[in-house]
């Protein structure tokens, strides 16, 4: 399909299905390619700011197994390189969230605790290592997540765990694209949004596809090898 | 600075309603015709409705024009000031009257498209805001009736 590019947002975010209400409440309404065709309406500035988007949740810190170091240098390209607010918002929340979980599970193996600082005299850091014996760092008015997931993952529930980050994230972009009609804004908060729905199915769509295998080698044992 | 200055304001003022509310109106229809478009790719049916509903903005054009058809007289030093300030601000009032109407109607097309059900109540609105266009209207009429005649229009 040929589009003109149009620095007006109505007909993008008016294209665009409803995403679920839940980020667990069905499966993406709308396709990558079919996304991708309908992002073709914007203009080639706007385009730049949701190909960032994309090109962060393609090398997301949390998709690779990097270290902290690695991640925190990845935060400080990508923020000089955005222009956006709300990317910015992303880029900060998400690597904070990633560091957070990082302590934690340095934590949990019963390490020291971590040496990184997101900025000069940084806060999170900081409060961390101070509390680092006390349960969630002391974290809990400001990420009040981390309580829940801790239970999760004490409990050696990590589609549990992984559920509770996935709702505060939902949550937060719920809030930020009712800000927001047919602007920019609402087309980056979309993208969000979408993103978390179609990783959350993804990953359930995995996760049944070993529950069918291990089911099939139980039932059928060695008859479920391929030919 | 004399006489000539005054009788260009008043012909200003007597083509103002339908230039300014033919505007609004172009920014309302497009804006809302922008959203028919996009929505028209994520639906299977009911193209009819949202289109239409794209097009209410148009009708401050239509006020525009019987208020200017309203005013239009003889200028003179006497019914230049009337004429201007009649001419503009209902113009004015129907072109963020149109305006608006559009982002309305883009918002109630994005609704009506996920949700087909609520298509009368989402347009209610848009209707509101038409109600004050046509104060604006109804008003600039009466106020017109008061201005001198100024002769054969």
């Amino acid at each position: 399909m040929s589009v003109t590019p149009s620095r007006s947002y109505y007909m993008l975010v008016a294209s665009l299905p409803a995403l679920p209400v839940r980020f667990d409440g069905g499966r993406v309404p709308i396709s990558r390619a079919t996304l991708r065709e309908r992002l073709e309406l914007l203009e080639p500035e706007d385009a730049e700011v949701t190909a960032q988007v994309a090109q962060y949740f393609s090398r997301s810190p949390e998709s690779l197994d990097k270290t902290d170091e690695q991640v925190i240098a990845r935060y400080h390209e990508l923020m000089r390189t955005s222009r956006s607010d709300l990317v910015r918002h992303l880029i900060e929340t998400r690597t904070v969230s990633r560091l957070l979980l990082s302590a934690f599970r340095r934590h949990r193996a019963g390490l020291a605790p971590p040496t990184w600082e997101l900025r000069p005299a940084d806060p999170l850091a900081e409060q961390i290592r101070k509390h680092w014996s006390t349960p969630n760092f002391g974290l809990r008015g400001s990420y009040r997540w981390l309580e829940d997931f801790a239970k999760h993952y004490d409990a050696g529930d990590m589609v549990g765990a992984q559920r509770v980050i996935f709702e505060e994230r939902w949550n937060d972009w719920t809030k930020i694209a009712q800000r927001y009609t047919f602007t920019l804004e609402a087309v980056i908060a979309y993208l969000v949004r979408w993103e978390i729905v179609d990783r959350w199915t993804s990953q359930n769509a995995e996760a049944g596809k070993a529950r069918f295998h291990n089911l099939v080698e139980e039932t059928l044992g060695e008859y479920a090898k391929p030919v | 600075m004399g006489d000539t200055f005054w009788l260009m304001l008043g012909w200003a003022g007597i083509y103002a309603p339908l230039f300014l509310g033919a505007l609004g109106s172009i920014f309302g229809c497009s804006a809302a015709g922008q959203a028919a478009c996009g929505a028209m790719l994520d639906v299977e049916s009911g193209y009819g409705r949202l289109v239409g509903l794209s097009a209410l903005p148009s009708s401050q054009t239509i006020y525009g024009i019987v208020v200017m058809l309203t005013l239009n007289r003889q200028v003179t030093i006497e019914t230049a000031p009337g004429l201007f300030a009649i001419g503009v601000l209902s113009g004015v009032a129907l072109l963020y009257s149109a305006w608006f109407q559009g982002k309305c109607c883009a918002s109630a097309i994005h609704a009506t498209k996920n949700k087909p059900e609520i298509f009368g109540l989402s347009a209610a609105p848009a209707a509101i805001v038409e109600g004050f266009a046509v104060f604006a209207f109804i008003f600039a009429l009466i106020v017109a009736a008061g201005l001198p005649a100024g002769g054969a229009g």
